[in-house]
């Protein structure tokens, strides 16, 4: 049993590992599903806890979560053709013992600095002009202001717009591949009360059921060894360390299987950086 | 005389704990034998002394020869510090291969990383050989040899992952779990069989949850997952071939141990479960499940004469019962008065246990006496 066990064990480690390798190769194989340039805006560097224990780089890929946009488009019959059965939303015993911990794997849409984002800039400059109206003090217009142009400069432009179950249809749905791209998500349920209720008690609020995009799947995306200068171009203290506030573009493909790679990176100070 | 290969003592037909209970058994036969010669209950002649000595030397002999098997007492105690200093110099040489990668993988280019994650785990199966072939079956240095092993293949699937951002996906549990069970069968390693059957577990378990739909990597939040696994794996035990009696304990009693820990979740987190039930029925129905199932298994243990199955069993009744008794009683009975009725139920339990025990060693004895 020994000799054989052990000739099994060194070909099953082979043949795992050429079964991974060969789905990266298809994964990169072939005109990406997906090919955009993205910031650190949607690509933040990841500042680990194990520091000088860790040398691998790792950018993490965030979208704006808002719910004028992006809750609404998982709405229930979203939810219900990605495979949640739910229950009625005042059933609220039954809503405890079927959804809690309840999350289902889909594919979502995002769309990058595109429609979407800008309805979302329109909506934010209405919010600031009604504030700033109602501003008391030059301080507080201030303040009003410096959160408009931190949220329009910093906050990621990538936004969901759609989720299936079915890549290649929402593919042809978003044909675009500059600007929609198609990522595997983990999506989860919740519960909220409707908005426009009547707080007064005549008639109580409605509770809503919604869905969001928890986390994609990866959010995380490795940075090769060939472009690590584009992340570490500060000094600190001698030690090639991330800067908070780095600059830098990133050209993200997503292969075939939607998983993602670095096409290429430039830094702050180089001339490929708008 | 000397055994058989169709014996059962033949070596070919035992597994590292089974010799171990052999060379024993031999040991407790001659102290016996001679307690019973100074009280002159019993006296051999010199002919039957030679032949049963002779027996009995040529059968430690080729044991020794095939298994780390302890022929003294002496050994034995040494034994248990060479296993605590094998489990952690294990510990510590995953630790180092695990700290080692992460430490300078950024500073590698793709193909070397590549090379290094594939080739580390064959390397070291192929180190844990070389030991296994210098060494007797179930030594301590092919356990921590073939531990790396396995810890370099986790590392190996993990970091791949990673370098190549493909999400996590509950098959690489079942490849650790098949890995994991080759090199236990091989070497005859429990440590490495339990790390198998943990990864199996997982796996059987997210495979399950995945099978509802729901997002795999939240299997743990449906205990029920982990029953049915842990199910499987207990009577898997029952099925395996009778050469490896060690092997079949562990997948018995460490199936029981998973299933009986769910059950002790759900007895107090009903929510979580799949039945279509109220919550309060849920609990109470798994907590009936529980005394019964434990009440079964030292049944079980009693009758077949399996002492880890008896003990899980024993340990998880006073936990069901200490469990219940807290949620009864703990709200509204003064404290001191509930660690007394506590301290009280636990020697009732230890008089039946003693009773249970008795039972079973002297059968003979409480017959006689009737």
């Amino acid at each position: 049993m020994r000799r054989k066990g052990f000739l099994f064990a060194l070909a099953f480690v082979a043949l795992v590992n050429a079964g991974v390798l060969a789905g990266v190769a298809y994964n990169r194989s072939g005109t990406p599903t997906a090919q955009l340039t993205l910031s650190e805006r949607e690509l933040y560097l990841v500042r680990n806890g194990y520091r000088h224990e860790d040398s691998g780089l790792v950018l993490r890929l965030r979208w704006t979560r808002s719910s004028q946009l992006g809750d609404l488009v998982l709405d229930r019959r979203k939810l219900a053709a990605l495979g949640f059965r739910l229950p009625d939303p005042e059933d609220t015993r039954a809503w405890k013992r079927h959804f809690w911990g309840s999350s289902r794997e889909a594919y979502v849409v995002l769309e990058f600095d595109g429609p979407a984002w800008a309805a979302l800039l329109r909506a934010q400059r209405n919010t600031l002009s009604e504030r700033l109206a109602k501003a008391s003090s030059e301080r507080e217009r201030k303040s009003l202001q410096s959160n408009f142009e931190r949220f329009a400069n910093q906050t990621s432009r990538l936004v969901v717009v759609d989720a299936g179950r079915d890549p290649a249809a929402l593919r042809a749905r978003y044909p675009d591949r500059s600007r929609y791209l198609i990522s595997r998500a983990r999506i989860s349920v919740y519960q909220t009360e409707a908005h426009g209720g009547n707080n007064g008690g005549e008639k109580p609020r409605k509770r809503v059921t919604r869905g969001r995009v928890a986390e994609l799947l990866p959010s995380r995306v490795s940075v090769p060894r060939v472009y690590r200068a584009a992340f570490l171009m500060a000094n600190n203290g001698g030690h090639a360390v991330p800067r908070r506030r780095s600059h830098y573009s990133v050209t993200l493909a997503y292969g075939q299987r939607y998983e993602p790679w670095i096409v290429s990176a430039a830094g702050r100070d180089d001339p490929a950086v708008k | 005389m000397s055994a058989e290969p169709h014996s059962t003592d033949h070596p070919d037909h035992l597994d590292q704990q089974s010799a171990q209970q052999r060379v024993d058994q031999v040991g407790a036969f001659r102290d016996e034998l001679a307690i019973l010669e100074r009280e002159g209950v019993l006296s051999l002649t010199e002919d039957e002394r030679a032949r049963v000595r002779g027996y009995h030397d040529e059968l430690l002999h080729s044991l020794s020869a095939r298994f780390d098997v302890d022929t003294s007492h002496e050994q034995k105690r040494l034994s248990w510090g060479m296993r605590i200093a094998s489990f952690l110099g294990t510990l510590a040489i995953a630790a180092a291969v695990f700290f080692f990668f992460y430490r300078f993988w950024g500073l590698f280019t793709t193909p070397f990383q590549v090379t290094i994650l594939v080739a580390t785990p064959l390397l070291a199966t192929l180190v844990a050989e070389w030991v296994a072939r210098r060494e007797r079956q179930g030594g301590y240095f092919t356990s921590l040899a073939a531990m790396v092993a396995f810890v370099c293949f986790v590392l190996d699937l993990s970091m791949l992952g990673s370098i190549f951002n493909i999400p996590p996906t509950e098959n690489a549990l079942l490849a650790w779990a098949v890995f994991g069970l080759l090199l236990a069968y091989s070497y005859d390693l429990k440590l490495l069989l339990i790390a198998g059957l943990t990864s199996l577990i997982g796996f059987l378990a997210a495979y399950l949850g995945s099978r509802t739909g729901a997002y795999w990597l939240l299997f743990g939040e449906r205990p029920e997952h982990f029953l049915v696994a842990g199910l499987l794996v207990f009577v898997g035990g029952f099925l395996l071939p009778a050469r490896r009696p060690a092997f079949a304990t562990v997948y018995r009693v460490y199936g029981l141990l998973v299933v009986f820990s769910v059950m002790l979740v759900m007895a107090h987190f009903g929510q979580a479960s799949y039945l279509p039930f109220g919550v309060k029925v849920i609990e109470n129905g798994y907590q009936i499940l529980g005394f019964v199932g434990s009440a079964l298994a030292i049944w079980l243990g009693i009758h077949r004469g399996w002492p880890g199955l008896a003990n899980l069993g024993s340990t998880f009744f006073v936990l069901f019962l200490f469990t219940k008794l807290f949620y009864w009683w703990w709200d509204w009975m003064p404290k001191y008065l509930f660690f007394l009725l506590l301290g009280l139920i636990a020697i009732g339990l230890l008089l039946v246990f003693r009773r249970l025990r008795y039972a079973t060693h002297n059968p003979s004895a409480r017959e006689a006496a009737v």
